[in-house]
């Protein structure tokens, strides 16, 4: 069974039916152990859906929310506030973008430690913290507990977060963007990092992205988003070497690359579309070099191979 | 060849509460005509610093910029305005770059009045036809920034600085606050000025990927010091510094069957304020020696760059 | 709800401007003349008071109508002359300030903290007893407590836009300090500024009341708001209106302009209105 099992969820800019939707019907499975990208432009809704695990939107973002979010078989959803608190932090964790936002600038970085591990009832608190910091590499451990949040670089901070995060030995740790204020030498540290971590915990990562170098490195399946739906699903390598959906294609195909020089980068011509003003169809259609006139209708998501699915009109006409 | 704009020694100093910080130290570097040339570097490197020097936003502590062959700081009067009309940036964020209050015309129109002497009529057509040139409409110019989107909005910056017809634009980290596709647009629309006007570029970056498809040459710049140059295509796929072959594993290239890089990174940019003796990159380094930490290795030439690494002398390393 | 508020409190400053501009042409009696035989007439509808004289008169026996519009006149114009004179000076101060920066905006900042602490009453009170009360002197207490406010603002916005990109490529350009500063710098600072113009609107009406009311305000016989509820003041168990409609004038026009002002803020501030949100 699945860890977590996102069915249709649809969540619009308030309550009305007819409010433009964020994210439009969207079903996605993540599985003990494994780690899923979650990668698209900005506005694709990828951080919305990232939120909308732990019921994190904002009030209206949440009343236009609908879908079932299964964990563990339960809808979230659905569930009463205090099991819900229980599960933030506890089951499921958050690593942000902003490591300063999850921090507390006032309590030094061994307190908000500690704090979580209270909170996940362990014995010994100070050893407890100690050995959470090393765990997360940080060097001299014990006296970095003593350091407040603003004293530490932007690597070591999410070094921080990550380390409260484990506190309570999550099943799933939900990663928004982790890496993007960081500089590409920690970048790199710090994704290894995580993967040490996801196999001593044998946790599950959902990992909100935009880079595909990130996605290549730490994902073992991707979900690539466009406004506000998932166009393509399947594992890593599947998507790389065998991308169908054309904006997978052209998003890949638009990536420079150290290892060759290019004249020029094959390009997506105009701009993902604001929430409001999404096309009829296929959002990307009119973006789309082989857009004919049945994409103005939404395609169905079809399963090509086994657990290689997409959204495209085309994608079925040149398998068939 | 004369270059359009030359750094010599260049060196900047702040002063703080304990001494000083060094954000740069003796660079050299010259922008030569239709040339483009990289500099890349993590944040605290110095890049912006450089940037800023060149611009004549700030001055040097040591060292000077020449602008064909004159020091930045002796020039006249008309030679500072030849110089503000050649030489033109353009900034990472084009949400601060553009004043939300003007309209896209008197944004793009700034520099032509102050720099030029084109009269009202010279300057409207220059704007429509620059606007035209990055690939917005002329009618365009009487909307103001909130109407458009953070691509289009770096577009009308590449368009003003554009405007005065500069031998050499300083791009400034110009795509790395953009979308993916948004950001190979604004790469070919530069690319192809460049070609199209025989503009050189200096391209400030921390992408090695980006670099390499936009420059001929490259400067890599560790704690505010060159510690390698050569040609883009040797530095991206075959450096000689440990620092820049660091770089260079963290481009993490979009391939899920990438090999394993050689030389992974490790550790933390050490704080500018208490930079390490002898090779500033020697705390990170894989390859450190004891003579590493004492003596500072000078940048040496090497073939068709340069590097500053004590690894390029000994046999037995 | 808010937004019903909102218009309210817009009609009624609407209602407050038009009164203050036109009102007095409308009304028949003199604010400054009364007749004896007409003293503390009660308003019409209590036992004793006539159509004449609507709200009543005071104890002189002028109208409390007149003398409430008249009122509206005064505290306008104290308004506009001290939030352009304290709004121009603050601004200049605390733009350049923050412009400049250095010892200079230290300085200067220095100075602006010497302004917040000023005893204001003390203040309007030595002025008053030296040379008596005048509209003048209601203008240059109220000023060289409010500029500072400006100061403040105008100093923490450029600063805040002085780091924009745009400013350095004007500088990049070869504008000059003068042109960045006025094409750049105020445009961006002026939404803010409004912002304070407005809720500062209230502070000169409560303020010029205080002063009227302390008898170092606007000299009699003219009617100011708060020297009338001072009038009224001995009177409040007999002769009730004296104070009272002045008072509710007061109230109103204050409370309308906090609510535009807060809604201006939301308004303009988004960091403010995220918070609000």
């Amino acid at each position: 069974m699945s860890l977590l099992s996102v069915r249709n969820l649809t969540v619009r800019l308030g309550r009305e039916a007819d409010a433009p939707a964020i994210l439009d019907n969207i079903s996605l499975d993540v599985d003990p152990g494994e780690t899923v990208g979650l990668v698209g432009e900005s506005g694709s809704g990828k951080s919305t859906l990232g939120m909308s695990v732990l019921r994190l939107t904002p009030p209206n973002l949440a009343a236009g929310t609908t879908g079932e979010i299964f964990w563990r078989g339960e809808d979230i959803l659905k569930m009463p506030a205090k099991s819900l608190h229980k599960l933030r932090g506890g089951e499921i964790s958050m690593i942000l973008q902003d490591p300063m936002a999850s921090l507390n600038p006032v309590f030094s970085v061994g307190s908000q430690l500690k704090e979580a591990l209270r909170r996940a009832g362990k014995p010994d608190l100070a050893k407890a913290a100690e050995a959470a910091l090393a765990e997360v590499n940080i060097p001299s451990p014990a006296e970095r507990l003593r350091a407040y949040p603003h004293q530490m670089s932007g690597g070591m901070r999410q070094r921080v977060v990550s380390a409260i995060g484990l506190a309570q030995d999550p099943a799933l740790i939900i990663c928004d963007e982790p890496t993007t204020a960081l500089d590409a030498t920690i970048q790199y540290q710090f994704l290894d990092l995580l993967r040490e971590l996801q196999r001593a915990h044998h946790m599950a990562m959902l990992f909100v992205t935009h880079d595909f170098g990130v996605v290549a490195r730490i994902c073992d399946r991707v979900a690539v988003m466009y406004a506000g739906r998932i166009v393509e699903t399947g594992p890593v390598r599947e998507i790389f070497r065998n991308p169908q959906h054309p904006y997978t294609r052209a998003l890949l195909a638009a990536v420079p690359s150290t290892s060759h020089a290019l004249d020029r980068l094959p390009m997506i011509e105009g701009a993902p579309p604001s929430v409001g003003a999404r096309p009829e169809g296929c959002a990307f259609h009119p973006r789309c070099p082989l857009a004919i006139d049945k994409c103005r209708m939404q395609p169905a998501t079809e399963t090509l191979r086994p657990g290689h699915t997409v959204a495209c009109w085309r994608a079925r006409e040149e398998v068939a | 060849m004369t270059a359009i704009l030359s750094a010599h020694g260049l060196g900047r100093a702040f002063r703080v509460r304990k001494g000083h910080l060094h954000a740069l130290t003796d660079v050299n570097l010259d922008c030569e005509p239709g040339r483009s040339l990289g500099v890349v570097g993590e944040s605290g490197c110095g890049k912006t610093t450089l940037n800023r020097l060149l611009l004549l936003l700030d001055a040097p502590t040591t060292g000077e910029v020449r602008f064909k062959g004159k020091s930045l700081a002796t020039l006249t009067a008309p030679e500072r305005k030849a110089y503000r009309k050649s030489v033109q940036p353009v900034f990472q964020n084009p949400y601060s770059s553009l004043n939300p209050r003007l309209r896209v015309r008197r944004i793009i129109r700034e520099p032509l009045a102050a720099a030029t002497d084109m009269s009202r009529r010279e300057i409207d057509a220059r704007v429509d036809e620059v606007l035209e040139a990055v690939g917005l409409s002329a009618r365009d110019g009487d909307r103001v920034p909130a109407e458009f989107s953070g691509g289009q909005r770096q577009r009308i910056a590449i368009a003003r600085a554009l405007a005065s017809k500069p031998e050499l634009m300083l791009l400034d980290e110009p795509v790395s606050s953009q979308d993916i596709s948004i950001r190979a647009q604004i790469l070919n629309v530069l690319k192809d000025l460049r070609a199209e006007y025989g503009l050189a570029t200096l391209f400030v970056s921390h992408d090695l990927a980006t670099v390499r498809f936009m420059c001929d040459e490259v400067i890599v710049i560790y704690l505010g010091r060159v510690v390698e140059r050569g040609p883009a295509a040797k530095i991206c796929t075959a450096p000689d510094h440990p620092y820049t072959r660091a770089l260079l594993a963290a481009a993490l290239p979009a391939d899920p069957d990438a090999p394993p890089a050689d030389v992974p990174p490790r550790g933390e940019l050490p704080s500018p304020m208490n930079p390490p003796s002898g090779c500033p990159y020697h705390t990170r380094c894989p390859f450190s020696r004891d003579v590493c930490a004492t003596a500072r290795p000078p940048l040496e030439p090497t073939g068709d760059g340069a590097v500053a690494c004590h690894m390029t002398h000994a046999e037995d390393w | 709800m808010q937004k019903y508020s909102f218009y309210a409190a817009i009609g009624l400053l609407i209602l407050f401007v038009l009164t203050a501009l036109v009102g007095p042409y409308l009304i028949e009696h003199d604010p400054l003349r009364g007749s004896l035989r007409a003293r503390l007439d009660p308003p019409f509808w209590i036992e004793g008071g006539s159509i004449e004289h609507i709200l009543g008169t005071d104890r002189l026996g002028r109208d409390m109508l007149a003398r409430l519009v008249q009122g509206a006149r005064i505290s306008l114009a104290v308004c506009v002359v001290v939030i352009g004179i304290a709004g121009s000076i603050g601004t200049a101060i605390g733009t350049f300030s923050g412009y400049v920066g250095g010892w200079v905006d230290r300085l200067l900042m220095r100075i602006v903290d010497l302004a917040l602490s000023l005893p204001v009453i003390l203040l309007a009170l030595l002025i008053g007893a030296i040379s008596g009360p005048s509209f003048a002197n209601i203008v240059i207490v109220i000023s060289l407590v409010l500029w500072s406010q400006y100061a403040r603002m105008s100093r923490g916005e450029a600063l805040r836009v002085k780091n924009e990109d745009y400013v350095a490529l004007a500088r990049t350009s070869g504008l000059g300090h003068g042109m960045i500063i006025f094409r750049h710098i105020l445009p961006n600072i002026a939404p803010s500024l409004i912002v304070v113009a407005t809720l500062q609107v209230g502070v000169v009406i409560v303020l010029e009341a205080s002063l009227s009311f302390l008898g170092v305000g606007v000299p009699p016989p003219n009617p100011s708001w708060g020297s009338m509820v001072a009038d009224g003041r001995g009177l409040v168990v007999t002769a009730w209106w004296i104070s009272l409609f002045p008072g509710i004038a007061i109230l109103l026009v204050v409370m309308a302009v906090n609510i535009v002002g807060d809604a201006l803020t939301d308004r303009i501030n988004p960091a403010l209105r995220g918070r609000t949100a």
